[in-house]
């Protein structure tokens, strides 16, 4: 199977920070700001969603890599944002540019490959671990 | 604080935990996301107890790599380790397993902060 995926595709994603979002909800001794697993997969959504249209009926692509830093706090009520750019294309194996935004500035980055799977034979395989 | 300071938490994928629910792909497999939560939450809990009254940690950084796929139904397990100190900057490494094998490892950075004075300060970004 060859994939028509080519670096320069992006995605962008705006999201508001709600409670449930945060480290609090996670934790009562967390903090109430928009958490880390909460950026982490905004930033992994924008990059599937950059190369989700692209992508052959029946396929889809799975998380491998995220190496992400998170540069500062979200409040509830703010709107954040992620902006996904894939950057290299090596057959299977996708890499994405992440950064993330709210209203203030530059919140987060991170660098996130991603694997093309044949949804339901990776399903499948994975159910034969039960 | 000391190094080696650990903990484990454990769940069950359900399907509100998988690629498919949170979107981050088609896939009915325990999400990558999900997993990194699972992995801060054993290295939050690890050090929680030896903090001050009114102090708290936040992750600053993740490197992440989920080397297997989790089925809905099977349990699945983070085990944090405290492997360095420095002043207020804490680093662990994580393991995650389910019952079949190892599913993911993550070196991840975590920051002392002081719950009332970090939270005036986002609020400031609010205004």
């Amino acid at each position: 199977m060859e994939f028509d995926l080519k670096p320069g595709l992006k995605a962008r994603l705006v999201k508001t920070a709600k409670y449930e979002d945060t480290a609090n909800a996670l934790d009562a001794g967390l903090p109430e700001v928009f958490s880390t697993p909460s950026l982490i997969a905004l930033m992994e959504v924008t990059s599937f969603k950059a190369v989700e249209p692209h992508l052959p009926e029946g396929y889809s692509a799975v998380g491998t890599i995220v190496d992400m830093r998170h540069l500062s706090a979200t409040p509830v009520g703010a709107e954040v944002w992620a902006e996904a750019e894939l950057v290299a294309v090596d057959r299977k194996k996708l890499t994405f540019d992440v950064k993330a935004y709210d209203e203030a500035g530059l919140v987060g980055t991170a660098v996130h490959e991603r694997f093309i799977v044949e949804k339901n034979k990776f399903e499948d395989k994975t159910k034969e671990k039960i | 604080m000391d190094i080696g300071l650990s903990a484990k938490v454990e769940k069950t994928v359900e399907y509100k935990d998988t690629a498919k629910a949170v979107a981050s792909g088609l896939a009915e497999v325990f999400a990558t996301p999900c997993m990194i939560a699972l992995m801060e939450n054993a290295a939050y809990l690890a050090v929680q107890d030896e903090l001050s009254e009114g102090q708290s940690t936040v992750g600053i950084s993740i490197d992440v790599k989920h080397m297997a796929a989790t089925p809905m139904g099977m349990k699945v397990w983070a085990q944090a380790k405290l492997v360095e100190v420095d002043r207020k900057k804490l680093t662990f490494e994580i393991e995650a397993h389910d019952e079949a094998e190892l599913v993911g490892t993550a070196v991840h950075e975590r920051f002392i902060i002081d719950e009332e004075k970090f939270i005036a300060k986002v609020n400031e970004k609010a205004k």
